[in-house]
């Protein structure tokens, strides 16, 4: 009896995991009958449509003396319903220093440090983040070299 | 007596059985003689139900891929017919083309195939198995509107007409 | 064809070098990324970025009898790791006085104070202020022809290595 029971209940599970939706017979002379036409969320490889892509310049130059240099990244996305990408833009030891191979340094700040768009859908969103170098603390006072840092960009996905 | 009125029972019992056999036709009596009877099939079996009918069988769902499928989405249908003579099946669905929705934004679709726009009339009384047929459903501006579940209804109906 | 080739060349090497190319892209929720800011020792019109000013001053005027008379220059530099500006003031030690085609008398005279400065570090900012003298002793003045003598100081700047 358990044996019994044991197949049967697996025959169960194989049904419940493998059966898909059952077709609908009309058999009646002015009968109707309901199709369901739906999307699925995953592409047809599986893989889940709603994505983004954020895409980040290799380096951004600044000239010397330049007090305000802005930068653009992009945004492109298609996500679910009321979502939105937002990314922010900091300093990855958030310390605030250029530094140059003689180990000298330059501060600076960011600002526009933050962009969230509105909606799911984006495509192609140029992005500004501006770096800031004071000209009396920064560029006058640091000795003329090549001077960088390295940015953190963080992307996340938020409700818009 | 009564032995002679049990035989003749009995004799009238198997002619009374015996009767249908000798309501049709003509008793042949003469040598080389022929008669004819005439074999006829009912259109109910043997329950006495009516053996005419058909199926015509949809997907109850369809399932998109996001963005479709590169080999195209189709909405795979079938039926089976036996009819009475002169009769065929007239199939066709309530739309050409609608939009998915999901209660805000719409995913624009159009359909082709058998059915679509004009009835698809079988031609036939009685087909050999099941015939298949297809639906194209072709969906657009998968890239305008969020991703997220869009659906919509189609509705197919089935008459029996006349062959003409 | 040769020509056409060359110019193939020319607009694809140009494509190659216009085209920024980018780091990374992010596609995961949380996902991060990085980018590189750097300076370069070029303004945004192109000019070096470094450089240095002495400012001299103008024509002095040194009142008659003045044993010493103090001037004022000043330095500031903008310069490279491992360089720094020197400066050097330098004049005939004597002033000239020209009475007339056959008559020139002169006052001799000395330079002191900071005449010669080297800068400790490439940048020097804010200015740095100088002063230097110009002597005359009083022997000289009493001998000289009362009259309007007068010489070139001349201001040498350059970029040494440290």
């Amino acid at each position: 009896m358990k044996k019994i029971l044991a197949v049967a209940l697996s025959l169960v599970m194989l049904l419940a995991v493998s059966v898909p939706a059952f077709a609908v017979d009309i058999a009646k002379d002015g009968g109707t009958g309901e199709a369901l036409v739906k999307t699925s969320t995953q592409n047809e490889d599986g893989e889940e449509a709603a994505g983004f892509t954020v895409s980040i310049p290799a380096e951004n130059i600044i000239p010397w003396d330049s007090t305000e240099t802005d930068f653009t990244y992009h945004i492109t996305s298609q996500l679910a319903p009321a979502k939105a990408v937002s990314v922010e833009v900091k300093d990855a030891d958030e310390v605030n220093q250029m530094t140059d191979v003689n180990g000298l340094t330059l501060p600076y700040w960011i600002t526009n440090a933050t962009a969230t768009m509105t909606g799911p859908i984006v495509t192609d969103q140029a992005c500004i983040f501006t770096i800031n170098v004071d000209s009396t603390d920064g560029w006058d006072k640091a000795p003329v070299s090549e001077y960088s840092d390295t940015l953190l960009f963080t992307a996340s996905i938020v409700d818009a | 007596m009564k032995k002679i009125l049990a035989v003749a029972l009995a004799l009238v019992m198997m002619l009374a059985v015996c009767v249908p056999a000798f309501a049709f036709g003509e008793d042949i009596s003469t040598n080389g003689g022929q008669s004819q009877t005439q074999l006829q099939t009912l259109t109910t079996d043997e329950e006495g139900n009516p053996v005419a009918g058909f199926t015509v069988s949809i997907p109850a769902a369809v399932e998109i891929p996001w963005g479709g499928t590169s080999t195209g989405d189709f909405l795979n249908w079938s039926y089976t017919s036996k009819l009475e003579t002169g009769k065929q099946l007239s199939i066709s669905v309530d739309k050409t083309s609608g939009n998915l929705t999901n209660g805000t934004d719409n995913l624009p679709y159009t359909l082709t195939g058998d059915a679509v726009g004009t009835a698809f009339l079988t031609g036939e009384e009685v087909t050999e198995g099941t015939v298949s047929k297809q639906i194209a459903i072709a969906v657009t501006g998968w890239g305008d509107v969020p991703v997220d579940a869009y659906s919509d209804t189609v509705t197919f109906t089935v008459d029996v007409v006349d062959i003409v | 064809m040769k020509k056409v080739l060359s110019l193939v060349v020319a607009v694809v090497m140009l494509c190659a070098i216009a085209v920024p190319a980018f780091a990374a892209d992010i596609t995961t929720d949380g996902g991060t990324g990085t980018t590189i800011i750097k300076t370069v020792t070029t303004t945004a019109g192109g000019e070096d970025a470094e450089n240095f000013t002495v400012t001299i001053p103008g024509d002095t005027d040194i009142t008659w009898g003045a044993e010493s008379t103090t001037m004022t220059y000043y330095v500031e530099s903008h310069l490279g790791y491992g360089k720094q500006v020197e400066v050097g003031v330098a004049g005939n030690g004597v002033m000239s006085y020209v009475a007339s085609a056959d008559d020139t008398f002169t006052l001799p005279y000395t330079l002191g104070g900071e005449t010669a400065y080297a800068a400790e570090s490439p940048v020097v900012y804010p200015a740095a202020s100088l002063d230097f003298t110009v002597a005359i002793n009083e022997e000289d003045w009493n001998r000289a022809v009362v009259g309007t003598y007068s010489d070139t100081l001349t201001f040498t700047a350059e970029v040494v290595t440290a």
